[in-house]
Formats: C-alpha cells, sequence, structure tokens
C-alpha cells in the first residue's frame, strides 16, 4: 500500500509526497475493499447478525399457547440456568466430549505422522481411505452406525449370536454415549488427519536435515520435531472439535427413532432446543437456549486458547 | 376438541344416536342435546366456482390420480402435491411456515390426533359450507376435527382397530385368536414358550397412538376440554393404569417385543415372522406390504380383544383430514379440495382400492365394493365386512386429544417409550407422564384441572 501511494504520484510529478494524490489513490483502494468486502460483509450480516439478533430478541419474550407473547427479560435466561434437562444435555455433551476428543485427536496425530512418514503408494490409499468417512453426510452415518447396531439383525447382534453371545444393547442409556462417540471418531478422524497432514508438509526441510545430521532417527524427529511442529495446528481443530461436540445434533436427532426413552428430547442442548421450538411450541426458550449454549462454547473455547497461548509462552 | 357448545352437541348427538341404535352400552352415548342448530357462522362462502393455484401438503404416496381427477372435475383450480415429510417433520415446517407468514400450503394432510393441537390456525370450514357434510361423518371422526362447534379439518379416513395376525404362525403354534386380554396374553406366553424368537406382538415404545388407543378402549380419557384455557389432564387415569398393569409383566417377562416402529429391525421382524400379529388400524397393512410381500395371503384380521368377555369396544388409531390453514393463499379453492377429497366418492373408493385405507363417511360403509371387498393381501378375506366396519361402530365417540399432542407424542416416547425399553415401572411412567403435561400445560398458560 505505502509502495503504491508513495511511487504512483511520483511518476506524475516531481514531487514524491504529493499529498492530495496519495489520498485519492488511497481512497480507490479503500473502496475496491469494500467492494470486494461487501459480499461476505452481507451474508455475514444477513445470516448471522440478524438471525442471532433476532434470537436474542426473541429470548427476551415468553410465548404460551394461552396468553400468547409477553415480555419478561432475562427470564428464560433464569429458567434454564436452573433447568435440569438443560444441564443434563450439556453433561451429556461433556461427557461425548471426552470421550471423542482425545480419541480423534491420538487417532489423528498417529494418522498422520503414519502418511508423512510413508512414502510407498500405500500411503496415499491409506490417506483416501481414513478420509472417505467424512465425506458420508452425518444422517447417512447415523442411519449405517444405526444398523450396524441394531440389537436383533444388526451384523454385531448376529455376530455376537453365532458365537453364542449376547450382543451389549448399544443403545441403552449407559452406553449410548459411547456408540455416539463411536461414529463420531470413524467420522472425524480422517478429517483431522488431513489437516494435521498439512501442517506436517509445512516443515522446512531444513529442521529435518539438521535432525538427521545431530543423529536423530525416525521417532526422534517425530517427537522434538514433528509434534511441537503440530501444536498450532492441532490447537485449532480440538477449538473446532469442542464447538461441533457442544452442538452435537444430527446423530442423536437420527438415533432418536431408534432408542427412544434413551435419547430424549433434550438429550443434547441443541436437540433441546430443536424440540422447544418445533415440538414444544415454545420458541422464545428455545431461542435462550440456544442463547445459553452458545455462551457456553464462547467459554469452553476460550478458556482453550487461554490455556493454550499460556502453554505456548512456557 | 375444546368444550363442545350447542350446535356441535346437536349435530354430533344426532350422529351418535345413529351408532347407538346398532351397538349397546357404549361410553359415547349420552343422551344427546335437545337445542336447535346453532348454524354457520353468517355468510357462507360458495366454493363451487372457486379458481386458481392451490397447494396441497400430503405424504401420502402416488395419489396423483386423485388430483387428476380433482382438476378434471374442477377445471379451473390447479393443484400442485408436495411431500413435506410424514407427520411430526410435516408438522414442524407447517409451523415455520407459519411462524413465519409465509409458504404456508393451502392445503393441508394432517392425522386426526393433530387437527385440535393446530387451534384457530386452521379456518372454521363451516365458513365454506362444511356443515352440509358434516352430518355424512363416521361421529368418532368427526369429534376429532371439531373445537367449540368450529369444523377446523374434514376427515378423510379413519382408522378403526384390529388385530392383524400371521395365520400360518398361530395355525403352527396352535392359538387361536384371543377374544380377551387374558386370552391374548396367554397366547402370547404360550407361543414365546413354544419358539423363543417369535413374539406375538411388538409393543412400539416410540408410536404414542397405540398407547393412547388401546388405553381408551380401557376407558381412559386423558384429555378434556373446558373452555378455551382449561383443561382436564388425566393421563394416569384408571384406563391408563389399566394398560400399563396388563402390558408390564408382559414385557417384563419378554414375551411382548419392545422394538421401535418404522425401524429396519421393525420391518425385518414382520417379514422374518418374529412378529405374529400387530395390533394396529385399517390403514396398517399397507405399510406392510411392500416388506413382507412373501407373505402376502398369510395374513388375517381380527377384532380388538376386549378386557371383558362380551364388550363390544374398540378405538380409533391415526387416520386423516384435510385441514385448511387461516394463512393460506386462496382459501375458497382450498375449502373445494378439501371437501372434495374429504368426502367424493370417487377418492373413498380409490383409497380403499388402492391404500386399504377406511373411509371417515358413513356412506361409503353400506357400499358393497368397498364393504365387500376381498383384499389379496388378507388372503380373501373381507376385511372391512368382517373386522374395521364392526370395529369403526364400536369406538366411543367422545375421546378428546390434547391441544398439543406433538407434545404429548414426544413425551410417551420419551417416558412411557423409556419405561417399555429400559424395564422401569409403567404405572409410574404414567404417573410421571402425567406431572410433566400438567407442568407443559399449566406453563402454557391452561388453567389445569386434574381427576
Amino acid at each position: 500500500m505505502k509502495t503504491r501511494s508513495q511511487t504512483r504520484p511520483a511518476a506524475k510529478t516531481p514531487s514524491p509526497r504529493n499529498r492530495s494524490g496519495g489520498i485519492g489513490a488511497h481512497r480507490a483502494e479503500r473502496r475496491a475493499g469494500l467492494v470486494l468486502a461487501a459480499p461476505f460483509g452481507i451474508f455475514f450480516v444477513t445470516f448471522f447478525i440478524v438471525p442471532l439478533a433476532y434470537s436474542f430478541y426473541a429470548s427476551l419474550y415468553r410465548d404460551r399457547l394461552i396468553g400468547g407473547l409477553t415480555f419478561t427479560g432475562m427470564a428464560n435466561y433464569l429458567r434454564a440456568a436452573v433447568d435440569p434437562l438443560f444441564w443434563k444435555g450439556v453433561l451429556n455433551v461433556v461427557i461425548f466430549g471426552s470421550m471423542r476428543l482425545p480419541l480423534i485427536m491420538g487417532f489423528a496425530i498417529l494418522a498422520a505422522l503414519l502418511i508423512d512418514a510413508g512414502t510407498s503408494k500405500l500411503a496415499k490409499v491409506f490417506r483416501i481411505g481414513i478420509f472417505l468417512p467424512y465425506a458420508v453426510p452425518s444422517v447417512i452415518a447415523a442411519l449405517i452406525w444405526g444398523y450396524i447396531y441394531g440389537p436383533t439383525f444388526g451384523p454385531i447382534a448376529q455376530i455376537a449370536e453365532g458365537l453364542g453371545h449376547d450382543a451389549p444393547n448399544f443403545f441403552s442409556p449407559d452406553i449410548v454415549l459411547g456408540s455416539l462417540a463411536n461414529i463420531a471418531v470413524w467420522q472425524f478422524v480422517g478429517y483431522n488427519t488431513i489437516i494435521l497432514y498439512a501442517a506436517l508438509r509445512s516443515v522446512s526441510p531444513e529442521l529435518y536435515e539438521a535432525a538427521a545430521l545431530d543423529g536423530a532417527g525416525a521417532l526422534k524427529t517425530a517427537w522434538h520435531i514433528k509434534l511441537p511442529a503440530l501444536r498450532p495446528t492441532l490447537a485449532l481443530v480440538v477449538v473446532f472439535s469442542l464447538i461441533a461436540t457442544f452442538q452435537y445434533f444430527t446423530e442423536p436427532r437420527i438415533f432418536a427413532a431408534m432408542a427412544p426413552g434413551t435419547i430424549t428430547p433434550s438429550f443434547t442442548p441443541n436437540l433441546y432446543a430443536y424440540n422447544l421450538a418445533f415440538t414444544n411450541q415454545q420458541y422464545s426458550y428455545s431461542a435462550a437456549i440456544s442463547f445459553a449454549l452458545g455462551v457456553l462454547v464462547v467459554i469452553a473455547s476460550s478458556a482453550w486458547m487461554v490455556h493454550n497461548n499460556r502453554k505456548g509462552m512456557r | 376438541m375444546i368444550k363442545k357448545n350447542r350446535s356441535r352437541r346437536t349435530w354430533a348427538g344426532a350422529l351418535v344416536v345413529a351408532v347407538c341404535g346398532t351397538v349397546v352400552g357404549l361410553g359415547g352415548c349420552a343422551s344427546p342435546a335437545e337445542e336447535e342448530p346453532a348454524g354457520p357462522p353468517t355468510g357462507v362462502i360458495d366454493t363451487s366456482t372457486a379458481s386458481g393455484d392451490i397447494t396441497y401438503w400430503s405424504w401420502t404416496p402416488g395419489i396423483e390420480p386423485l388430483i387428476e381427477e380433482f382438476e378434471r372435475t374442477h377445471p379451473d383450480i390447479h393443484v400442485t402435491l408436495v411431500n413435506a415429510g410424514q407427520g411430526d417433520p410435516a408438522y414442524a415446517k407447517l409451523r415455520t411456515a407459519m411462524k413465519a407468514g409465509s409458504g404456508v400450503p393451502d392445503v393441508m394432510h394432517v392425522t386426526l390426533d393433530t387437527v385440535a393441537s393446530f387451534g384457530t390456525e386452521f379456518l372454521d370450514l363451516r365458513e365454506y359450507g362444511a356443515s352440509e357434510i358434516a352430518d355424512r361423518y363416521l361421529p368418532f371422526a368427526l369429534e376429532f376435527v371439531s373445537q367449540e362447534g368450529a369444523i377446523r379439518g374434514l376427515p378423510t379416513d379413519t382408522g378403526p382397530m384390529g388385530i392383524v395376525y400371521r395365520k400360518s404362525i398361530f395355525d403352527q403354534y396352535g392359538i387361536e385368536v384371543p377374544q380377551t386380554w387374558d386370552e391374548f396374553a396367554d397366547a402370547a406366553r404360550k407361543l414365546h414358550a413354544a419358539n423363543p424368537d417369535v413374539f406375538i406382538t411388538n409393543l412400539a415404545p416410540n408410536e404414542s397412538g397405540p398407547i393412547l388407543s388401546l388405553s381408551s378402549q380401557a376407558g381412559s380419557r386423558p384429555f378434556q376440554a373446558g373452555s378455551e384455557t382449561e383443561l382436564q389432564i388425566a393421563l394416569n387415569d384408571p384406563g391408563a393404569k389399566q394398560f400399563a398393569e396388563y402390558w408390564e409383566p408382559l414385557v417384563a417377562e419378554g414375551v411382548v417385543s419392545v422394538d421401535p416402529a418404522y425401524t429396519d429391525t421393525w420391518y425385518k421382524s414382520f417379514a422374518d415372522g418374529r412378529y405374529a400379529s400387530w395390533i394396529t388400524a385399517a390403514w396398517g397393512p399397507v405399510f406392510l406390504q411392500g416388506i413382507v410381500a412373501d407373505t402376502a395371503g398369510d395374513w388375517r384380521a381380527a377384532l380388538l380383544p376386549q378386557w371383558e368377555a362380551g364388550q363390544n369396544i374398540s378405538a380409533n388409531f391415526g387416520g386423516s383430514a384435510a385441514a385448511v390453514p387461516r394463512l393460506a393463499p386462496n382459501k375458497p379453492a382450498a375449502a373445494e379440495f378439501a371437501k372434495w377429497y374429504a368426502s367424493a366418492e370417487f377418492v373413498a373408493k380409490w383409497r380403499a382400492e388402492n391404500k386399504e385405507t377406511f373411509p371417515a363417511i358413513k356412506a361409503y360403509l353400506e357400499d358393497p365394493e368397498i364393504v365387500d371387498r376381498e383384499s389379496a393381501f388378507f388372503g380373501g378375506q373381507q376385511v372391512v365386512k368382517d373386522v374395521f366396519l364392526p370395529s369403526s361402530q364400536m369406538v366411543p365417540a367422545d375421546y378428546q386429544f390434547s391441544p398439543f399432542q406433538d407434545y404429548v407424542s414426544a413425551q410417551i416416547s420419551a417416558i412411557i417409550g423409556g419405561a417399555l425399553t429400559q424395564g422401569g415401572s409403567l404405572t409410574e411412567a404414567f404417573d410421571t407422564l402425567q406431572e410433566t403435561v400438567v407442568q407443559y400445560a399449566t406453563d402454557q398458560g391452561y388453567t389445569v384441572t386434574t381427576r
């Protein structure tokens, strides 16, 4: 920017410090910037800011079948703060996250290191194979796994029966979160692997050379160079994963038909918000639950980032 | 479904008398009111000259021939058929469109149990001449679509219940068609003991319809509307408890399965003969025909078992109506279509023939083409004449659904379904259900009474 505003007028006039010309070019550039940013800005405002503002506005009311809409201020939030259904849902996603996060990240790091170390064609096949589940839409994935988990005719139940055992009931309250976490691992390891692998590719070859000169083997290189190089990317994908965990919706929504009573209408906070709006017709409270969930997501991801920055500084 | 005012009582009462003439001992056979009919609101709009485009949301597959017939007889009206999902997903879309104030269909397919939940969001079709055809409907069907005298939809079909069973399985294990629920329980134990891979039936934990309907057969009346803001809720009344006490041991012993309906397991269990029967409505076999094609012809239908030998009480499960939303863009044409779709002889016959649906109009139950039809699926049995027609005449006409039935259904799946699949106490589950729904109704501003 500076170069342009200095050199352009210089070509026109002898004075290199022609201020008016500089500002003119500056303005044109700003205009171009605005025009280029406009499409994003319009979409951002229309599909993010406006709905956000609207749902916050809606959450300040109470709508009832009898009596209609009344302004209640923060009452919905106070109600959410002590709503056992909401907090049970939050607890469910926290348990779910504590299973899926370490598993996904662990497998993804391992797979990324393996792909990065591998040179044969097998690495390419492996790379595509591990990514493939991510290409399956989550509704389809939930249906596939619903079939696999099926208590009577599912393949696992059939094999177990063939061996003379009872298969565990994957839809029972005690293990359904594990069954769901398993689907998430299957689906997201590949996605995270690709991102981490890309980060590994950007490591300067000089570092590897230096390590090799210092006599580091493959394992030592992985430990001392590759893993530290992954850290910033890892911090990012964990944030994505955290957000997805808190907003968990699709799979439980599909599983609800197969496991009624276990996947209750308030099984996850997002499912709760959905059912409040579309089954219970409690739109205002649904908006409040959504907003409260958003706040929790911000808190959780901020906490993670602060924690990471501190660690980075040490 | 709210309080019956004078006019409603009168013509409904007249219909009840018609039914009471043939069946004795019905809870619904109260003495009719004496008042003169108040008549519809002034200024009935003539829909016979309506024209223009309308949109009809329905999930019934393959009804294009009906639309073509309507357009042939009503050349000035063009109908666009949209499948917006079955049941709850369709209602969620409809509610969203209503909330947004745009995109609302002109005519909506809605199940009989949900008409009341939309309340005044559906037009009172008396304003469009529905009173003229109202007395043609089965009384219990008309009750479901009526609200304080208003007609919020017109019934297109009904779901008198029966047992649909596999003859070869019953024969193989020497099971007689049970006449009472006690006999049914004995048969359940006998069948499962003879072959542990076979269950006499499946009680689906995710389907509120049969749970409510079978309770209603035991006398349960969970909702009674007072004025617009008053509601009596008794989901744990003696009828419901009787249902719970009956099924709880059968489920606990494992002689009745509790797989969720409309899942892979459920369909395959019918195909494989894992369930020997399905307690369902007249329309039930439509769901099976494609799945159990191999066993078509092996199926038979029978009346519901009775709680006491010699009783004649049945129940309704499902059935649909055509309703016109308040925000419909072309109301006169929409009303014309709804009236035609819910009453034309062509529609009733086509649907009976192709979809096994049971008419909502009394006159068609005297039509030999519908009544005497031999069903290939049922091995040539005249199921309408034998089972569903008598069943429809034994459905009490005083049953009411709640004004928030989507919520109640979801809670039944969660609470009753939870007890069924997780081995909890079914009777306690009905108490929990009652508490939960009362809490919700109170939150929603109703003045709730219990009994």
